[in-house]
């Protein structure tokens, strides 16, 4: 077994850190993975960053809605 | 005014005043257009009905009506619309049937209603109401009759996320590489996200999506999601994980990127 995870392995742990502690030894490869790989880190601050928006959905204020500017498929009936 | 004057009213009256001072100006124009609607009428047909059998909530709301005095600004109508739109948007995604979803939004629209002295400080009618319908949700979710409803094992036949697997290549990592996002800082940048997300939302397979919004949006920990849907621990994970990179890749095509390749 390779002692770096692949990319693939560290986005599940990456996942699976934002819902439960990992143990010891994945974690360690994980930060090991993550300290020599640019692409994971960026994956790493998306799923940190849609963890954190995910929670606050809906509660941005209602009343700057029309200054939106349309987003595709914005219709609130789909 | 001089509706205050009635006696089974005056001791309303101070209780009113306080709801129409703190009221948000969404839920008071919104009043202030029903008195414009229906003014002294209802009054009228009111004391001409047994003064028990009027529910008190009601009898409150047309103290209130007429104890503001009407300057409506020409959003408010719009305002509460937008509100119960936003509401149901977000609960349609959780909930399956749509009359379901009216209820679980009628009724914290009617819990904003009835509490205006809960909306205080700096939360915005949007996310008191939001916060309310979590609840509803969440309770929803929690009822012992929901179980299957939430998850069932051949819906999952749902394609799988097609761009997880070509993510990657034999090795297992990055086909290509991997651009960041921009940092929203600013408030209109994160409302944007947020607008972004919800439509990426859309795109993912519809149980996949509510556990995704059991677990982020309603927080529940992930060992009560397997619990209550019987899902193995691992696949829980899996699905989790299918919905954070299906969003993922979803909302970098929604040119959340600053194009910089790190």
């Amino acid at each position: 077994m390779n002692i770096l995870h692949s990319c693939k392995r560290a986005a599940e742990l990456l996942s699976q850190s934002l819902d439960e502690p990992l143990d010891v030894v994945d974690s360690l490869r994980l930060r090991m993975h993550l300290s020599m790989c640019g692409n994971c880190r960026n994956v790493e601050e998306q799923l940190h960053m849609i963890h954190k928006v995910g929670a606050g959905m809906g509660t941005l204020d209602l009343c700057d809605e029309q200054l939106a500017p349309p987003v595709a498929n914005g219709n609130p009936a789909n | 005014m001089q509706g205050l004057a009635r006696p089974e009213w005056a001791d309303l009256a101070p209780l009113a005043h306080n709801l129409s001072t703190s009221l948000s100006s969404c839920v008071r124009t919104r009043l202030l257009q029903r008195q414009t609607h229906r003014p002294r009428l209802q009054i009228g047909l009111f004391s001409a009905v047994d003064p028990l059998t009027v529910n008190p909530m009601s009898r409150l709301m047309q103290t209130i009506e007429q104890s503001v005095l009407p300057a409506p600004p020409a959003t408010s109508e719009q305002s509460w619309r937008q509100l119960r739109q936003r509401l149901l948007r977000h609960a349609r995604m959780m909930v399956f049937e749509p009359a379901q979803a009216e209820d679980l939004v009628q009724e914290s629209l009617i819990a904003v209603l009835e509490k205006p002295d809960a909306h205080r400080g700096d939360s915005t009618l949007v996310t008191w109401g939001i916060a309310i319908l979590k609840h509803k949700i969440a309770d929803w979710y929690r009822s012992p009759h929901q179980q299957r409803r939430v998850w069932n094992q051949t819906e999952e036949a749902e394609p799988a996320n097609e761009s997880s697997d070509d993510l990657y290549d034999e090795q297992g990592s990055y086909k290509e590489a991997v651009p960041s996002w921009q940092q929203p800082e600013k408030h209109e940048a994160q409302r944007q996200m947020m607008s972004v997300m919800e439509t990426c939302l859309k795109h993912l397979p519809a149980q996949t999506r509510r556990v995704f919004m059991m677990r982020e949006w309603l927080g529940f920990e992930t060992t009560e999601i397997c619990e209550r849907l019987s899902l193995s621990a691992d696949n829980c994970r899996m699905v989790l994980h299918r919905a954070r990179m299906g969003l993922r890749s979803c909302m970098t095509s929604h040119g959340h990127t600053t194009g910089i390749i790190q």
